[in-house]
């Protein structure tokens, strides 16, 4: 049996704020399949975006175990880990942070330039992206020079550019208008159709939700549903 | 290739704060080379003008002599010792001399005086008091064969003061009077003066006369000896070579000293020395200046930039990776501010080493420094060791300077660096 991208098992994080404990996820049980478009959704603080950085390897685990592809993350160092957000993941913030003394270009650029791939396949692939998502003109302008939905789009280029397995993205669409939203969701959706990237979003935005293949949805930091849908919009 | 372009356009993102520590640093070294440059300058010629107002840039003395200044301690075969200085490269004049204290009168004016014995025809090549452009009247020494009777006075060459305390003139008559080697009494001689200088250094104006160096050898009953036989090199950094190759070659004689003008002229030395003590101060202010400048900037830099690094390391930037990041910022910026400092610098330098700073505009008479006299102008030298030290300095306190801020970037945590605003 092939084993799942993601699975979390019992998956608890817990920050300190002075005395207090305050849990951020309890006891989360779940597994991400290759291929998968799901969206993590409910009200803010329910856990979304504490989840996705577990995933993503940018935080750790008070309790319970991550797996990707079956192996323990909590096993790996940081070099390891900063080798697997390099290689297996691509990230989609909710503010872009693009890198602001870096062209749209060179920001996509970034991610391929620390993977080590020759500047000619560099060239090629971000060329095909930027062709791809609409972005070929605005290849020189540096992120200042761009509106919030031209650097979010520059943001999934940089994401995919390395060919990740999992691209994990932050509220996507929480700074932009409904347009512009729903272009990236579109955008994303035909990237996981046509390259078979798998995208775990999390957002309270509909029109994320009704994009979703799967919607898992989170409240008080446990998961409180998970559903499946084969018709999403 | 990719950190030095992040690093650059950095440097060009704060235009303000990067110039800001860009002129700090460059105006900091550009003062540091052109000071250094007129102290350099001042202190060969401090020490040229001191070998060549007095003992050379190599001594041989009788050991024991430079402490105790008496004629106890000779060079008993100053020709062996001229010889075998006269095979050494870069020794470009020999002269044997005499020294000894004493007293010389006029009538019933007298005063205490340094006595130098020195060979008439070589003294000229190898001493600035003989030279005519120090000479205020009369001529110089001339040996003994040239006087007018064999048993005539011999020609004594003195300095202005003391001829105005003794009230003589050229062709005057004075009597020297000093105590000879091995003897009880003081011998005294007459001799008439022949010409008079003007150094501008109290003690010499003051207190020194010359004599032949025969008249000496014969009035202290020194049968061909001296007190010591002076090298004077081509090249002032010679002397501590030269000085090791005359003692490796006068090994064999336990009774001499072979002395640098380091010790030979400790005074002067010890100026110098002193004078650079100062010197080494300002270098130390620049390189503050400049660790200061580096270390602010970056880590001003690492400080706004918490929500970039934590996106960089989010992505897959490894902390090794970033590291390199911050301190190739700090090399641009120490890059940018070093070649403006330096050209400034050498621009200064050029000037300086071409037309130079007169010193007798600003000191009137000159400027006498360690009982040595600077008169006309004060140019500049640079070594090329010199400036290449420096900039192994600046480099190394630039990654110093960036060691904490690259440190603290890597330590980062990226979920808490992309909340930071």
């Amino acid at each position: 049996m092939p084993k799942s991208l993601i699975e979390a098992q019992g998956l608890c994080k817990s920050y300190q704020q002075g005395a207090i404990t305050v849990p951020a996820l309890q006891d989360v049980n779940l597994s991400i399949e290759h291929g998968e478009f799901a969206v993590l959704a409910g009200p803010s603080g329910s856990g979304k975006t504490t989840l996705l950085n577990l995933i993503g390897g940018l935080d750790t685990p008070t309790k319970g175990k991550l797996l990707l592809e079956g192996k323990d993350m909590s096993t790996l160092s940081g070099r390891q880990l900063s080798d697997l957000r390099l290689h297996k993941f691509g990230f989609v913030f909710q503010a872009y942070n693009l890198v602001p003394v870096l062209t749209a270009y060179e920001n996509a650029e970034y991610v391929l330039l620390l993977q080590g791939i020759k500047a000619e396949e560099r060239q090629r692939r971000i060329g095909e992206i930027f062709e791809e998502i609409g972005l070929a003109d605005l290849a020189s302008r540096r992120p200042s020079e761009m509106s919030g939905g031209q650097q979010q789009r520059v943001a999934v280029a940089r994401a995919i550019a390395g060919r990740p397995a999992l691209v994990l993205a932050d509220e996507p669409t929480a700074n932009l208008d409904s347009k512009t939203s729903a272009d990236l969701i579109e955008m994303m959706h035909r990237l996981k159709t046509d390259h078979g990237v798998t995208f775990i979003f999390s957002s309270h935005d509909p029109r994320v939700i009704d994009r979703a293949e799967r919607l898992i949805q989170l409240e008080d930091g446990r998961v409180v549903s998970d559903e499946k849908r084969a018709n999403a919009a | 290739m990719l950190a030095l372009k992040l690093a650059w356009r950095s440097f060009i993102r704060h235009r303000r704060r990067s110039a800001i520590t860009t002129i700090a640093i460059s105006l900091g070294f550009a003062m540091l080379i052109s000071v250094t440059g007129i102290a350099i300058n001042g202190h060969d010629r401090m020490a040229n003008l001191g070998v060549r107002l007095g003992s050379g840039h190599v001594v041989v003395q009788g050991k024991g002599f430079q402490q105790e200044q008496t004629l106890n301690f000779l060079v008993d075969d100053p020709e062996r010792v001229e010889a075998v200085a006269r095979t050494i490269p870069d020794v470009q004049n020999v002269a044997q001399r005499v020294y000894t204290g004493g007293l010389i009168s006029s009538g019933e004016l007298n005063s205490a005086t340094m006595i130098a014995g020195v060979v008439p025809d070589i003294e000229p090549q190898v001493s600035d008091i003989a030279s005519p452009s120090h000479r205020t009247s009369g001529g110089y020494l001339r040996p003994r064969s040239q006087l007018e009777f064999n048993n005539a006075p011999g020609d004594i060459y003195l300095g202005d003061t003391l001829a105005r305390t003794l009230d003589v003139e050229v062709e005057d008559r004075v009597v020297l009077t000093a105590s000879p080697a091995n003897a009880e009494r003081p011998a005294s001689a007459a001799f008439r003066v022949r010409g008079i200088f003007h150094t501008g250094v109290s003690e010499l104006d003051g207190f020194y006369v010359q004599i032949a160096l025969g008249d000496a050898q014969e009035m202290l009953g020194l049968d061909g000896k001296v007190t010591q036989v002076a090298l004077l090199l081509n090249d002032l950094r010679a002397t501590a070579r030269v000085t090791k190759e005359m003692r490796a070659a006068l090994d064999d004689q336990d009774d001499l000293e072979v002395l640098p003008w380091q010790v030979a002229l400790s005074e002067l030395y010890d100026a110098i020395v002193l004078d650079s003590i100062g010197n080494y101060l300002l270098h130390t202010i620049v390189f503050l200046i400049v660790a200061i400048g580096i270390f602010n900037t970056i880590l001003m830099s690492v400080l706004e930039r918490t929500r970039e690094f934590g996106v960089m390391i989010a992505i897959g930037t490894s902390r090794q990776q970033l590291f390199a990041q911050v301190i190739a910022e700090a090399v641009v910026l120490a890059v940018v501010a070093y070649s403006v400092g330096l050209a400034i610098g050498l621009s200064l330098h050029y000037w300086m080493s071409t037309t130079g700073l007169d010193v007798g505009a600003l000191y009137g008479d000159g400027l006498e420094f360690a009982g040595i006299s600077f008169n006309g102008r004060i140019y500049s030298t640079l070594y090329p060791a010199q400036v290449a030290q420096w900039t192994a300095i600046v480099f190394g306190l630039v990654i110093l300077s960036s060691l904490y801020p690259a440190f603290r970037a890597t330590r980062l945590k990226p979920v808490e660096a992309m909340r930071h605003a």
